[in-house]
């Protein structure tokens, strides 16, 4: 039996790994890594070594310091890399030629996105070793890891599905690009925006105590990396997804275990401390805007001959 | 030159009456039309106000080679990118190869081989990888790229070039892989869109050389160009098109006829005394020199025909129309 690899992604691979820009993307990212690492370490220089309790604090707070720079530098990079995925091939005069083809346009972004992420796979891989020494330092488990390094992988491919349908409606690498950067921005900022909005606007009115729906929080990608990888007890105000969890079941709990403006009975859930995943919530949303987007890319991706049909 | 009315010259030309709306055929199963590889029927195409393609019927003979003559601007590309699925009619019906590029485009895909004007290449890859992408974006299988690859390669003349990056060719040699590209799933029909564009003379003889090879092997050819010169060898039918409309279609020398354009004969006779004369058919032609011969019992040691070629045609068509 052959296995049959997407021709888009086979070219990419090839392309990229010539590229002189990728190893200068990878240097940058495992630099970010190493000083974000290198400051948690040494702002905890001063623990003696057979403080155990202590230790596991860092090696927490190491773990969770780079699982975010991870994440928000994966978000940086993302639109700069899959930007020009199709933008690009228009202002080569390459698409045509592949849109004659037999493959068809879903095809075409399949292979762009799995170009990208494999990519991305590379710089996550590349931070295994900060991963592994937070490890061995305590306070992480296994399951935590693979947790932190599969809420990156998941938000990623989210993200460069997203950028790539982008680039496939766009003419010039330039606007694709500036549209990316605008698209990942709001992504990061539009829910603590809407947040404070909501809460303005609540305290405005005399409301107290204020309500903010606890979905509005889960709508951003630190958020849902924070639910997925955090403590639920919060642990250490070094630790920044810990203290992001504890934050977002303290405002659910203070809301009576809602996630909406709708209370979905009269009972008082305050004390419960097991809230439904607020990580899948947030990942199923944003998972259905990227097929949203999925779509309409994919659609622009089909020549005119096909696409009015 | 005398100039002619488009209306008494157009044997294809617009015809009055309604259009077929896009969707006209869409119930249409594709039925190849014998002996035609293109057919189209009042095909029209605008650019909102603009109409780029107007009501036009071409048809070209299978196994042909067909030369689609215009100035820039004339419709030529969006006629060639209708046909190679990338445009979609505004209105009137089209068949490639028996299949509706609407209805059936991957039916016309697998079919038609389209080099486009604009020659796009991938940077970072070699000549033999550029071809086998497209050898897998056709489908066919990994163990039949090194034979597929090497023969397009000897083809078009580029096989010590199989690990040279693509970005390192020169401009006919991109023109040639490109055609490669266009042939690596053996088409029965090939859309070339300008090829011969920014070639040195040297690549424009070699790349008629290959398209003459290639029409042997039995592929129809549909080659675009506004330089005459380099279509004129190559064509055994060409048609005429200007401000979107097909002013005339099929062999130069019938189109000739059709006009009663004229021919001139330079007559050399015994004795080194030259006439020259004007004709407008090949029986004008044979009555012309049989007086000469017969009746007059001339010497006549040289009888040729002074033909101005395509060049003649397309001024002598296009010239009534651009008042």
């Amino acid at each position: 039996m052959s296995l049959r690899v997407n021709p888009v992604l086979g070219r990419e691979l090839r392309e990229r790994m010539r590229n002189g820009r990728s190893f200068w993307v990878l240097g940058v990212f495992l630099g970010l890594l190493v000083l974000a690492a290198y400051l948690v370490i040494e702002a905890n220089a001063s623990i003696n070594s057979f403080d155990l309790a202590r230790l596991t604090r860092v090696g927490r707070t190491l773990f969770e310091v780079v699982v975010l720079v991870m994440l928000l530098l994966v978000f940086f990079f993302v639109p700069g890399l899959t930007a020009a995925a199709f933008a690009g091939e228009r202002e080569r005069q390459t698409l045509q030629p592949m849109q004659i083809t037999l493959l068809r346009p879903h095809q075409l972004l399949v292979g762009k996105v799995l170009a990208s992420m494999s990519f991305i796979g590379l710089l996550i891989v590349s931070a295994l070793p900060m991963l592994v020494a937070a490890y061995l330092l305590g306070g992480v488990t296994v399951t935590d890891g693979l947790a932190g390094l599969g809420i990156v992988a998941l938000l990623g491919v989210l993200l460069t599905t997203m950028v790539a349908a982008v680039s496939a409606r766009a003419r010039r690498v330039q606007s694709a690009t500036l549209t990316a950067y605008g698209l990942t921005l709001l992504i990061l900022v539009a829910s603590p925006v809407a947040f404070l909005i909501i809460r303005t606007v609540d305290q405005s009115t005399g409301n107290d105590p204020v309500r903010v729906p606890s979905i509005v929080g889960l709508l951003n990608p630190v958020t849902i990396a924070a639910d997925a990888v955090g403590s639920p007890a919060g642990g250490s105000a070094d630790a920044p997804l810990s203290a992001l969890k504890h934050a977002m079941i303290t405002a659910w709990q203070d809301d009576g275990g809602h996630w909406a403006w709708w209370p979905s009975d009269d009972q008082d859930r305050s004390d419960r401390t097991d809230p439904f995943p607020g990580w899948l919530l947030g990942s199923l949303v944003a998972g259905g805007v990227t097929a949203l987007g999925a779509w309409r890319g994919v659609r622009a991706l089909r020549t005119p001959a096909e696409a009015e049909r | 030159m005398t100039g002619h009315d488009p209306a008494t010259i157009s044997t294809v030309g617009p015809t009055a009456g309604p259009t077929a709306g896009p969707t006209a055929n869409s119930t249409e199963q594709a039925v190849d039309t014998p002996g035609l590889a293109i057919n189209t029927s009042q095909l029209c195409k605008t650019y909102g106000t603009l109409r780029a393609v107007d009501h036009v019927d071409l048809r070209v003979p299978t196994g042909s080679v067909f030369g689609l003559i215009g100035p820039n601007g004339a419709g030529k590309s969006s006629t060639l990118a209708m046909v190679a699925t990338l445009l979609r009619p505004t209105s009137g019906s089209l068949e490639v190869m028996g299949a509706d590029p609407r209805r059936m485009p991957r039916t016309v895909r697998r079919r038609m081989g389209y080099m486009p004007d604009a020659l796009g290449v991938y940077d970072s890859l070699r000549v033999d990888e550029y071809l086998q992408f497209f050898a897998a974006s056709y489908g066919i299988p990994r163990r039949e790229w090194p034979e597929l690859v090497d023969g397009l390669l000897e083809l078009v003349d580029l096989g010590v070039k199989r690990s040279a990056m693509v970005n390192s060719l020169s401009r006919g040699m991109k023109q040639r892989l490109s055609l490669a590209r266009a042939l690596v799933h053996d088409p029965e029909l090939l859309v070339l869109d300008e090829p011969a564009s920014g070639l040195d003379p040297r690549a424009r003889v070699e790349l008629r050389e290959l398209l003459a090879a290639l029409n042997r092997m039995g592929k129809t050819i549909v080659i675009s160009s506004h330089i005459l010169a380099e279509l004129e060898e190559m064509c055994s039918d060409v048609a005429i098109m200007e401000a979107g409309r097909l002013l005339a279609s099929g062999p130069p020398r019938q189109i000739f006829d059709q006009l009663g354009a004229g021919r001139t004969i330079r007559v050399r006779f015994a004795g080194g005394e030259t006439e020259t004369h004007s004709v407008a058919t090949d029986d004008e032609q044979a009555e012309l020199l049989r007086r000469l011969v017969v009746d007059e019992g001339r010497a006549v040691v040289e009888f040729t025909e002074q033909s101005g070629g395509l060049e003649q045609l397309f001024l002598t068509i296009t010239e009534g129309l651009v008042q």
